[in-house]
């Protein structure tokens, strides 16, 4: 078990998911009230990374983050560092891959809400920000935590993108999944077999609490609306 | 108060103008789709709107000229929605608390929960709440904001009924605390009846009439109106208005039914309907009285007690009309004056309606289609008129039939009285057989008599002669009339109702009056047609041209019989007699 890969996955993880999430649920707000076309547009854009092949993705993601590319280029004036090859650079890319994970649910989640209620919450004087503090977010948290392991497990488990931005360096980018197929390329069976199983039963339980937990804690939008 | 006026093609249609003052409680009502909802959004600034002006109090919160939109959480609204929409996630008192005013405190959302009978539940979520209770939460929630306008949106639809009365008595109680106008969405009259102070009646996004309750049922603006209201006993008639000479008290009559058992009505004008119209009538229950025995009251009619259903001081009565064109009058009358009038099941009784209570309706129309009908119906038009009057009159005897009397007056006098004043040249009068008596008549009259030498050989050559006299006259005829002689019942009403369907017609070059899938006379074409007919074939007519070109026929559908019926046998003028009870004169035989 490379418990140094782990540590760099779930360190990866977990900040993935402290910063996408705020940025998915304030996207979330914004799509909802924008035009259907303006919202499809970017709904559009933003899943992307879904259906593209992570190779392509990873190209696009080198060649912004090379020292010729505008993000790259900028990062390494102003903090002398490469994107490329680096924690920060896989780090981004994380984010960037899991724009739909984060999205998507905590879009859902909003659509999910009766109009009446958010009509309501407006002839109660609320104002957007607190139809989104007070009402919006606590209907919809479900799809907030929803977001959050999907983001979370996805991050764990990504292999192509992590590998073509980050390469394959210890402490650095050498996650749990590269881990593996690096494990596998050296042969050592029974090292790849465990890190796989713990992937494996990582990401059942994540799926088996979104399932359980998430359906049988009693739903406040579905009690009052008839 | 509110005042509202609201022309708006998107998202959803809506022409609409409406006010309610301060402590007034205004119910829209409507059909589903008729924006009742879309208003109320509209007002609490969640619908938006193209153009528009919407007040409250001192208040502009929409005023589409002066680029005015204020967003819904600056409006001072109280909403109460149908399925409550209370926050499912905050118990009863932090769904008050979230609306409460800022000058109000945590203590006033506890007074208001006192009052409201809600203390003991003020701990409880929504989910843990009956129907009722959820929907007392969401009054006392948007009173909690002192609001400047209540709005109820159907608020009282989505609970029993005991609730709902327990519901009307909290909104009753509330209406007292707070000056300020109450709007509120039902699809239920009784209810509109029982809490409204004033109604308006939405129809398609439109308004059709704004009034108390009362006034509407009884005074109807139109058909439409009377039908959304619930007035099942709707009828029809044509309208005669009043002559100021014979008439200075501006009784006026109203022809019930049509066709030859129509019967008269007595009514009073209005001066809202011009003569001769189509109209539908109502009449409300206080206008009308019953006896056992005939009485001299005008407009009585007999009529059995089909059915009689008591609801405790009032009996709904079913009656059998002994008139062939209705066969049933509803009527809500006093259980005690039932009885005391000795009126039982199946007993003959004697209906009189008060000229004053009879409410004379228009047909109703689309407000822009109106507009278009209107402009249509005062344009000036060439009218010409051909009467054809050729015919032998074999099953009679051998009759000039156009020569037949009746109340005095032959039958060609009588068409070419009502002719003559529709028509913006001579009538052409087309004779074949007995063509010196029929001259004989029309000496002195300005018509243009066309013989046709050939009689015997058809009506069609008749029909040709008469066109060609008409189009020699050398105008620019915008409709012809094509009449026949022998129709004794046509009169100016039925030939009006036609001309008038004429103008506004979108299309077509024929309109022919259809009597339950019969077809009728006059006809009515177009000049362009009349050109067209006459330099086809010559033997070319407007029947033939009307069957080769069934696109171009427009249909007057009506059930009226005047338009089918006419004098040809013996039988009849037995039938006419028997029915109308009026004689029928024949010359003497030829």
């Amino acid at each position: 078990m490379d418990w140094q890969a782990l540590q760099l996955s779930l360190q990866l993880s977990a900040i993935t998911v402290a910063i996408l999430i705020p940025i998915g649920v304030l996207t979330a707000f914004f799509l909802q009230r924008s035009s259907f076309y303006q919202s499809a547009m970017w709904e559009t854009f933003f899943t992307l990374p879904l259906v593209l092949p992570p190779t392509v993705l990873g190209y696009y993601l080198l060649v912004a983050f090379s020292q010729e590319g505008l993000l790259g280029h900028a990062i390494m004036q102003y903090t002398n560092q490469s994107l490329v090859f680096s924690f920060i650079g896989i780090l981004l890319a994380s984010l960037v891959f899991n724009l739909p994970f984060a999205i998507l649910p905590i879009r859902r989640a909003f659509e999910s809400i009766p109009e009446s209620l958010q009509d309501a919450a407006k002839t109660c004087g609320l104002g957007p920000w607190h139809q989104l503090w007070k009402i919006q977010l606590p209907l919809s948290w479900r799809g907030v935590v929803t977001a959050s392991i999907m983001t979370f497990t996805h991050t764990l488990g990504e292999f192509g993108v992590v590998l073509m931005v980050g390469g394959n360096i210890p402490k650095q980018t050498r996650t749990i999944s590269i881990s593996i197929y690096d494990a596998m390329q050296s042969l050592q069976m029974a090292a790849a077999g465990r890190m796989s199983l713990f992937l494996l039963i990582l990401s059942f339980l994540s799926l088996i609490f979104t399932q359980f937990f998430l359906n049988r804690s009693n739903s406040f939008s579905q009690s009052s609306h008839a | 108060m509110l005042k509202l006026e609201i022309a708006s093609h998107h998202p959803v249609m809506m022409d609409m103008a409406f006010e309610c003052e301060a402590g007034e409680l205004l119910a829209l009502v409507g059909p589903s789709g008729s924006g009742k909802t879309s208003a109320l959004r509209a007002i609490a600034g969640i619908l938006p709107v193209e153009h528009g002006l919407i007040q409250v109090g001192n208040q502009c919160w929409l005023d589409t000229a002066n680029q005015v939109c204020l967003p819904t959480e600056k409006r001072s609204v109280g909403m109460v929605f149908q399925s409550y929409a209370l926050f499912p996630h905050l118990n009863a008192y932090e769904n008050i608390c979230l609306a409460l005013s800022p000058k109000l405190t945590p203590a006033d959302a506890e007074q208001l929960l006192r009052e409201m009978g809600l203390l003991d539940l003020q701990k409880k979520y929504p989910r843990e709440l009956s129907g009722g209770q959820q929907q007392r939460v969401a009054l006392a929630r948007a009173f909690a904001r002192q609001p400047h306008i209540l709005l109820l949106d159907e608020a009282f639809s989505a609970v029993d009924h005991p609730t709902r009365k327990m519901l009307y008595e909290e909104l009753v109680k509330l209406r007292g605390r707070i000056q300020i106008p109450i709007v509120m969405v039902t699809h239920d009259l009784r209810e509109a009846r029982l809490l409204s102070d004033r109604m308006c009646i939405l129809d398609q996004g439109k308004t059709l009439q704004q009034a108390s309750p009362n006034h509407i049922l009884k005074s109807p603006r139109n058909q439409r109106v009377a039908e959304l209201v619930g007035l099942t006993d709707i009828y029809s008639g044509t309208f005669y208005a009043a002559t100021a000479d014979v008439s200075p008290s501006r009784a006026a009559h109203l022809q019930w039914g049509q066709g030859i058992h129509s019967v008269p009505l007595l009514v009073t004008d209005k001066g809202r309907i011009p003569d001769a119209t189509e109209v539908r009538w109502v009449v409300s229950s206080e206008h009308v009285s019953l006896s056992k025995t005939q009485t001299n009251q005008p407009n009585q009619f007999a009529a059995v007690v089909e059915k009689n259903q008591q609801l405790g001081d009032i009996s709904s009565l079913t009656l059998n009309m002994e008139l062939p064109f209705v066969s049933h009058f509803h009527l809500d009358y006093s259980t005690r004056t039932l009885r005391d009038l000795d009126i039982h099941l199946l007993d003959r009784v004697y209906i009189s309606l008060d000229p004053l209570g009879i409410h004379i309706m228009p047909i109703y129309a689309d407000l822009s289609v109106k507009a278009d009908e209107k402009r249509k119906r005062q344009q000036v038009l060439q009218i010409g008129a051909v009467l054809l009057v050729a015919g032998e009159g074999k099953r009679l005897g051998g009759v000039p039939k156009c020569l037949m009397k009746i109340e005095n007056q032959t039958l060609l006098e009588k068409h070419l009285q009502t002719l003559e004043e529709f028509t913006t040249s001579p009538v052409v009068v087309v004779t074949g057989f007995y063509e010196n008596e029929i001259e004989a008549q029309l000496v002195g009259r300005k018509v243009i008599q066309v013989k046709n030498s050939t009689p015997e050989a058809g009506q069609a050559r008749s029909v040709r002669l008469g066109l060609e006299a008409l189009q020699h006259q050398a105008k620019d005829f915008d409709i012809v009339i094509m009449m026949l002689g022998d129709q004794p019942l046509i009169n100016r009403g039925d030939l009006r109702q036609l001309l008038e369907h004429f103008k506004i017609m979108p299309d077509g070059d024929f309109l022919l009056p259809m009597v339950n899938g019969t077809r009728g006379n006059p006809v009515l074409l177009s000049g362009q047609i009349l050109r067209q007919i006459l330099i086809e074939e010559p033997l070319m007519t407007p029947r033939k041209y009307m069957d080769l070109h069934p696109d171009r026929v427009r249909t007057f559908e009506s059930n009226n019989t005047h338009y089918i019926f006419d004098l040809d046998t013996p039988q009849d003028i037995a039938n006419f007699e028997a029915q109308t009870g009026i004689s029928v004169f024949l010359p003497d035989t030829f």
